[in-house]
């Protein structure tokens, strides 16, 4: 039984590594795929180090900013940058799109800005060619140019009806040709695999505190590509099998190819927008302008918050109803902390709000992936690269909170040291040095593979139905 | 003979419910994309007319706390007074200045969700200043994919629509065992090839211009003012030009006698490189001739020049206190730091704009590229326009600057009548004929492939090869 499979793979594979069209299409795209990895790659280290060294610079810039009241070393600020994983050069995912530089200062929590796709000609709407381009658009192609006449050819060449008088039975014969189709792949993709683990892991050897975890995304991503490439190997032998002729199983198939790859995506991605509406940025400031002004909808206006939240400071500290017996410095070390906590009330909601919002956009163009297996393993791969909208926010509120951290100590600061001096009192360089520093920690693989689930129960169920399809299709396939 | 094939065709077709719907299918997908496109557009002019009203509003509001003040009431604190030309200049007072969208805004996106097409200018440096897009904001995988607009229907749709309806003109009638038939007729195998794949470009240029000169429909009276009509017109150009391209290299493939399936992969190739791949290649080509600078380094390079500026504003702000910085040492440390800025911000537009025009001239490797850049450029949504616009807005903002800054250095506040003589901002279009000449060019570079692919064929369609 296994030989019979075996044997109709090897069939397969001779009959495909023989034919001169296919060798040469597998040759392009190879070709492709090296170009994106070696581009995607001399990209991804140039902007690595870019960041890094600003990321120095800014440190630097924090340290020597000179002596100056802590409170305003806050209104002075620091930048941090969004560090680069060391798997976006397999797919920059959304990365492009987002923002990099963030600037953390008092009274105010900032969006990243900078998004490199700002300084871009409008080519640069015909998508990046990364090496998950390649894997998303062009194998699944590939695939339905080597398998579209697995089972209508072989009816149209009269061999058919020879193969089922030998006995095989028609799972058997799906099987080897399942095979024979994953080994020619596998002598494309495989070499490419492993070109970019070596790169991949040869590099990471310098900081290698996340060695075993980019390991272990790169073997889930090879894992997510190998069912994305099932999938659509399911669908293929699926549609060979039930069409009338070759010529139509292929139409059909590119057919099913543009659709889902091509029109679905896009009319997700408009229709998720009319669906959760996001502000304009200008109505987005206005609404926090109005709240910091006002107080959040629904809550006390501002004075009155910061009222309460200073008076609940006080009876924490122990000295309400004392206020008189305490140093006017810290005083307004308290007041400055109240006035701090009700601005973060106030950003967390609205940027809170607008994150959940495009979080809610990006989930319910997610769901399209049902009728797009494209989507499934788009979203799981960006995610897996460490480049989609969840590693995003992650970073965002690491450096928020770092960023709440910092104006703290600084206040804290003010509060303890100040004395008599209040805002004569000037910190230096020592205190700066005290402060904590921004180390952004990417969440994990299990992090990103639970933030995913959808994309992975989707792709899931692809592979199963397509296969499913497949198998009760190839069963009662026609042989003449 | 070619008359009467176009003829027999034309029923032939009309027998084939396939055709019908495919088409339909290409209608639906216009009027989505064409009513998707113009509501965002339409969101966008809405938030770009709100914020330069709310502009007026405000310089309106500091004109009347002025007139206020003129009149006898109390003077307003330093740092909410109209009246001083430092400080109104520096952001009480602004300009809100607006790039129109195009009447054919709506049949591409281009970068209309990256760029601004909104800039508050003040008397500080503007190239320091994050600029703020009017569109709604999008999520990042959304501006990833691009929008489902006319442009994307067109340029990577259309192409699958007319590969469908031609892959098999002569391999079709083969298998089907007609083609002997049809030759024993008084027919050239060359006249029988272009008359079916005229009569098939005749339905899909004419559905296709119908369908993009409706999704025009919504651009009203915008489209018969000014070049509207001339845009319009370079649109559909384009348009038929790439459909000609396409239906050019169908009869080419058709006439190398393959079989329908082999000619539909052939096709589909052809498609996969010329829409997908070379697109992304020419893209690398192009970001690796001329990355453009780091915005990472320029934060760091604003900051180093702005460091002694930010901090003696930050010592003032940071004290939340009151006290006058002196107007003019404000004024000479925003020209200093324009003078530091501007050469690195200078080299981000020479990038871009080495970019595009090596863009420019490596789009005719690809149709879907022309069409492209074509559509991009006809709808004014691009990186062109949009430096066009960048380019008048600095000459504006000199302006709008010397109106605070003359002031200043001559110790002169402001009055509520200088508020009604603040300087206005108009954008000055690119004259038509311009943007003729570079679409012009790119329908060339369309028609010519088209003619010697053509002519290719006519040598390969003399021989009429196997008939069974």
């Amino acid at each position: 039984m296994m030989r019979t499979v075996a044997l109709v793979a090897r069939k397969e594979m001779k009959e495909l590594v023989r034919d001169g069209r296919f060798r040469v299409a597998g040759a392009l795209v190879l070709l492709l795929l090296m170009t994106a990895l070696a581009f995607g790659w001399q990209q991804a280290s140039t902007l690595a180090a870019e960041r890094a060294a600003a990321q120095h610079v800014a440190e630097e810039d924090w340290k020597g900013q000179g002596d100056k009241n802590p409170h305003v070393a806050t209104h002075y600020g620091k930048y941090v940058f969004k560090p680069v994983g060391a798997l976006a050069f397999l797919d920059p995912g959304a990365d492009p799109y987002l923002g990099v530089t963030l600037k953390l200062q008092a009274h105010q929590q900032n969006l990243p800005q900078d998004a490199a796709a700002r300084d871009q000609a409008s080519i640069s709407r015909f998508g990046q060619l990364s090496a998950a381009t390649v894997l998303q658009l062009f194998v699944p192609l590939l695939i339905i140019a080597l398998g579209f006449g697995a089972f209508s050819g072989e009816r149209e060449r009269g061999t058919l009806r020879q193969v089922a008088s030998t006995g095989v039975r028609p799972t058997q014969l799906l099987a080897g040709k399942a095979l024979g189709l994953a080994a020619v792949l596998g002598m494309l993709l495989i070499p490419a695999a492993v070109v970019a683990a070596v790169v991949t892991l040869q590099a990471d050897g310098a900081h290698d505190a996340t060695g075993g975890e980019v390991g272990g995304r790169l073997g889930m991503m090879a894992l997510a590509y190998l069912v994305y490439f099932g999938a659509f190997a399911g669908v293929t032998f699926l549609i060979s099998a039930r069409a009338p002729s070759s010529r139509f199983a292929l139409v059909a198939l590119v057919g099913f190819w543009s659709l889902t790859s091509l029109v679905v995506p896009r009319i997700a991605g408009d229709v998720a927008v009319r669906v959760v509406p996001l502000p304009t940025p200008a109505e987005f400031t206005q609404a926090v302008r109005a709240s910091l002004e006002g107080g959040l909808p629904g809550s006390a206006p501002r004075e009155d918050r910061v009222d309460e939240i200073s008076s609940a400071m006080l009876d924490k500290a122990g000295f309400s109803g004392a206020e008189t017996l305490m140093d006017e410095s810290a005083l307004q070390g308290i007041e400055l902390q109240a006035e701090a906590a009700f601005e973060d009330e106030v950003y967390d909601h609205h940027i809170g709000q607008l994150m959940e919002a495009m979080a809610r956009q990006e989930r319910a163009a997610q769901w399209a992936a049902l009728a797009s297996p494209l989507l499934a393993i788009r979203t799981v791969s960006a995610s897996l690269a460490g480049t989609d909208f969840a590693h995003h926010r992650a970073f965002q509120v690491d450096a928020e909170r770092y960023r709440k951290a910092l104006v703290q100590a600084m206040n804290d600061d003010f509060a303890q040291n100040a004395g008599t001096a209040g805002w004569d009192y000037k910190a230096g360089r020592e205190v700066w040095e005290k402060a904590p520093t921004f180390e952004h920690q990417p969440p994990g693989l299990g992090w990103a593979l639970s933030e995913q689930a959808l994309g992975w129960a989707l792709l899931g169920l692809w592979l199963g139905l397509a296969w499913a399809a497949a198998a009760w299709a190839a069963a009662r396939v026609r042989v003449f | 003979m070619f008359w009467k094939v176009v003829r027999v065709e034309w029923r032939n077709l009309l027998a084939e419910k396939a055709v019908g719907w495919l088409l339909g299918l290409l209608a639906v997908m216009a009027a989505y994309a064409a009513w998707s496109g113009a509501t965002s557009v339409d969101v966008s002019r809405a938030a770009a007319q709100a914020a330069v009203a709310a502009e007026a509003a405000q310089l309106a509001e500091l004109k009347a706390q002025l007139a206020a003040v003129e009149a006898g009431g109390p003077a307003l604190p330093y740092s909410r007074d109209p009246g001083d030309p430092a400080v109104a200049g520096r952001g009480l007072a602004g300009r809100l200045v607006a790039l129109p969208p195009t009447p054919l805004a709506s049949i591409a996106a281009g970068q209309r969700d990256m760029l601004a097409g909104t800039v508050r200018l003040t008397t500080q440096s503007r190239l320091t200043a994050t600029p703020q897009g009017e569109a709604a904001m999008t999520g990042p995988t959304r501006q990833m994919t691009g929008a489902f607009d006319l442009a994307f229907v067109f340029v990577v749709l259309l192409p699958l629509l007319i590969i469908a309806l031609t892959y098999d003109l002569v391999a079709g009638e083969r298998e089907r065992g007609t083609l002997a038939l049809v030759l024993s007729q008084p027919v050239s195998l060359a006249t029988f090839v272009m008359g079916k794949a005229f009569q098939r470009a005749l339905v899909v240029v004419g559905v296709t211009v119908v369908l993009a000169a409706a999704a025009l429909a919504s651009a009203g009276d915008g489209l018969l003012g000014g070049d509207g009509l001339a845009r319009a017109a370079l649109y559909l150009g384009a348009l038929v030009a790439y459909a000609l391209f396409w239906f050019a290299a169908a009869v080419a493939v058709n006439a190398r006698g393959r079989s329908s399936a082999g000619n539909a992969l052939a096709l589909v190739g052809l498609w996969l490189a010329l829409v997908v791949a070379v697109p992304g290649l020419v893209r690398v080509v192009v970001e690796a001739a001329y990355p453009p600078p780091s915005r990472v380094e320029l934060v760091n390079l604003t900051r180093e020049a702005t460091s002694e500026i930010e901090e003696e504003l930050t010592a003032l702000e940071g004290t939340h206190g009151e006290g006058a910085p002196a107007g003019d040492r404000l004024l000479s440390v925003q020209e200093e730091l324009d003078q530091r800025i501007g050469p690195v911000v200078v080299r981000f537009r020479e990038q871009l704009a080495a970019q595009q025009s090596l863009v420019d001239g490596l789009r005719f490797l690809s149709p879907a590229l022309v069409l492209h850049e074509a559509l991009v450029d006809v709808a004014g949504t691009g990186a062109l326009r949009q430096a066009r616009f960048d380019a008048q807005v600095d000459v504006f903002h000199h302006e709008w600057r010397a109106f605070f800054f003359d002031r200043v250095r001559a110790g002169q506040r402001l009055t509520s009548a200088d508020y009604d003589a603040l300087p206005a901002f108009a954008f000055v279009e690119e004259p038509v004929s311009s943007l003729a000449l570079r679409v012009g060019g790119g329908v060339l570079g369309l028609v010519l492939p088209a003619l010697v692919l053509l002519a290719w064929a006519a040598t390969g369609l003399r021989r009429v090869g196997r008939l069974a």
